[in-house]
């Protein structure tokens, strides 16, 4: 067929080139599914506090580094099993994310409540400034653990590379984990925020913060724990990142931060299950675009995506039209 | 003047640096005092630099045609995206300014014939200095001070403070910032022609997220809506790694550290901060005096 070098999805259907092609291509797939799981628990934590709070917290990216690095100094000194290392990522992302409150936007909303000017630029700053000094902290860290290369490698004793053998496909284990870890947490917090008596507080509160308190919510109790939250996600994300990669720097964060961006458009900013549908459609779009076009226009494929989604249909996938447009 | 200020460079160097700072962030300073959360200002910076390497490189054309080709076709692509964009706002819009910046990024290292690729152009020439920089500023902040004091100027601040007043007393925010986002794209692939006319290179890398922080951080620390900010901004920023230097490998903690107080305590940034402290000082001296010519209200430690 001369047109099937031209149209890429033609090629899956074009016997001549065999078996070992296919495998390829689905082991791309799961690939794709893996990455996208990451994304989808990035997204999630991030997507939290801004549907929530209005927070654009650009220090998620530093605190998925730091989860990564003290996950494996954990494994190296006191040789965690998998499991715990996801919990003590959990609380470590998850202090990062309270003391953020605790110093820099509780104290920012509290002094800007009447003063709408500038707030939102404001809290958007002070993530960044949150971003380089937890960021300076994670390369000193880096530095004192390991002086000459910058960068961690993850031990091999915390999650040896398992492979799944189905016929003549290879599956990493630490996709499936991810996959299953991504599915149930992004699931368990969307019941939580939905059909909880405390979910629905933190409904009113991104509803209408000043009305949420007149009611009796615990505003402050709520806002942090819902920042926990989310840099307990990014803890999460930051352990199975450094596991599927099987190193971490200060810079990990970095690309997934982006790409989550781009999946929160897709799935609609606040939106869980949007979040996680979109992680998972951005990790294959890239993965089939790496197969089919190579590595180097995996970026242009995902914002592409994304201004082609704000084109048609600017509420995300999942998402609701009142949130924050003029 | 330089050890007081405690630059490690020379003078020009720093002045140089100042203005360009300042020059880049003025073009976000324009939507941002807007109240738009448009930030892909920084692809129209990358896509001037271009613009000149392109011209000088392959071309043998020099400034004076970059200059006035590159910020009118910026401003156009700028008017082509404007009709999509318009629809969005808040975190929406600072979401997808930063996809267009990613976007640029990957066309400028993909499409290699045009843009020389990962290596960038290299050899724009002739070299300018302080003789068109200073100028360059001097103009675009005369001209933001105008705007500040001017019925548009007004209009801006009010679509910042109170979209929605704004929209009640006839001003049309959404095309206002169109405006404001055309006007910041050419001022941005001006400046873009400058700094690629500066440093004699254009290297893809430098036109990412990483300028972007960099230009948004001058901007809140100088304060937004006030005409001076970006340049106070700019020395700011531009300073502070080199007073900083004594704390080594912890430097970017003292970074973070000073944004953040700035932003907790002077919420109108440095500028506007600066003007409510010299506000506040000139009242209490007048109330001072006031109480010093007005006998009935002295002090009773006063006649001691």
């Amino acid at each position: 067929m001369p047109g099937s070098r031209m149209l890429g999805s033609c090629r899956l259907w074009d016997q001549s080139l065999g078996l070992g092609y296919a495998v390829l291509l689905v082991q791309q797939i799961v690939n794709g599914l893996m990455i996208g799981g990451l994304y989808a628990l990035v997204a999630s934590g991030l997507s939290l506090t801004m549907g929530v709070l209005r927070l654009m917290n650009l220090s998620h990216a530093v605190t998925i580094s730091i989860a990564g690095i003290l996950g494996v100094q954990a494994v190296r000194e006191w040789h965690l099993p998998f499991p715990v290392l996801l919990l003590y990522g959990a609380l470590a992302g998850g202090v990062v994310g309270a003391l953020s409150e605790l110093v820099a936007f509780g104290p920012l909303r509290r002094s800007r409540r009447h003063d709408s000017e500038s707030s939102e630029f404001a809290v958007v700053l002070a993530s960044l400034a949150l971003l380089f000094i937890f960021r300076s902290f994670a390369q000193n860290y880096i530095h004192y653990m390991s002086p000459t290369l910058e960068v961690l490698s993850f031990p091999r004793s915390a999650f040896a590379p398992h492979l799944i053998s189905i016929g003549p496909i290879d599956i990493r284990l630490i996709a499936v984990v991810i996959l299953c870890v991504s599915a149930i947490l992004t699931a368990s917090i969307w019941w939580g925020v939905t059909r909880t008596t405390a979910g629905r507080a933190v409904q009113a509160i991104a509803a209408d913060h000043d009305t949420a308190g007149m009611l009796g919510i615990n505003v402050p109790a709520y806002t942090i724990s819902v920042v926990a939250l989310s840099g307990a996600l990014a803890g999460i994300s930051g352990i199975l990142i450094t596991a599927a990669y099987t190193a971490v720097d200060a810079f990990t964060g970095d690309a997934f931060l982006l790409r989550a961006f781009a999946v929160i458009v897709l799935g609609g900013i606040g939106s869980l299950p949007g979040a996680f549908v979109g992680g998972l459609v951005l990790g294959l779009c890239e993965a089939l675009t790496v197969h089919y076009f190579g590595s180097s226009w995996v970026d242009l494929v995902a914002f592409s995506l994304l201004l082609l989604i704000l084109v048609l249909r600017p509420q995300g996938l999942f998402g609701k039209l009142e949130v924050d447009r003029a | 003047m330089i050890a007081v200020l405690g630059f490690g460079g020379s003078l020009e160097t720093l002045l140089a640096l100042l203005c360009l700072n300042a020059l880049l962030a003025y073009s976000g300073f324009i939507p941002i005092s807007g109240g738009s959360f448009s930030l892909s200002f920084v692809a129209f910076v990358g896509f001037g630099a271009y613009v000149a390497g392109i011209l000088s490189v392959d071309h043998g054309i020099g400034l004076a045609p970059a200059i006035i080709v590159a910020p009118i076709s910026g401003a156009l692509i700028a008017l082509a995206f404007a009709k999509p964009l318009e629809r969005l706002s808040g975190m929406y819009l600072a979401l997808v300014s930063v996809a267009i910046i990613s976007i640029f990024k990957v066309l400028a290292i993909n499409l290699t014939s045009l843009t020389g690729g990962a290596l960038g152009k290299l050899g724009i020439a002739p070299a300018i200095g302080l003789r068109v920089l200073i100028p360059a500023v001097a103009i675009v902040a005369g001209a933001m001070a105008l705007v500040q004091h001017s019925a548009l100027g007004r209009a801006m601040r009010m679509a910042r403070s109170d979209p929605l007043a704004a929209g009640s007393m006839g001003i049309n925010v959404v095309r206002l910032r169109m405006w404001l986002f055309v006007a910041s794209a050419g001022l941005a692939s001006g400046g873009g022609v400058l700094r690629a006319y500066y440093y004699g290179s254009v290297i893809p890398v430098d036109y990412s997220f990483d300028l972007l922080v960099v230009l948004l951080a001058i901007v809140i620390l100088g304060g937004i809506g006030r005409w001076a900010g970006p340049i106070v901004g700019a020395l700011v920023w531009t300073l502070l790694p080199e007073w900083l230097r004594p704390m080594e490998r912890w430097r970017d903690v003292g970074i973070g550290l000073v944004l953040l107080v700035v932003i907790l305590a002077l919420p109108q940034g440095v500028v506007g901060g600066g003007g409510d402290l010299v506000n506040r000082a000139r009242n209490r001296y007048q109330s001072r005096r006031q109480t010093r010519d007005d006998p009935a209200k002295t002090p009773a430690t006063s006649e001691l």
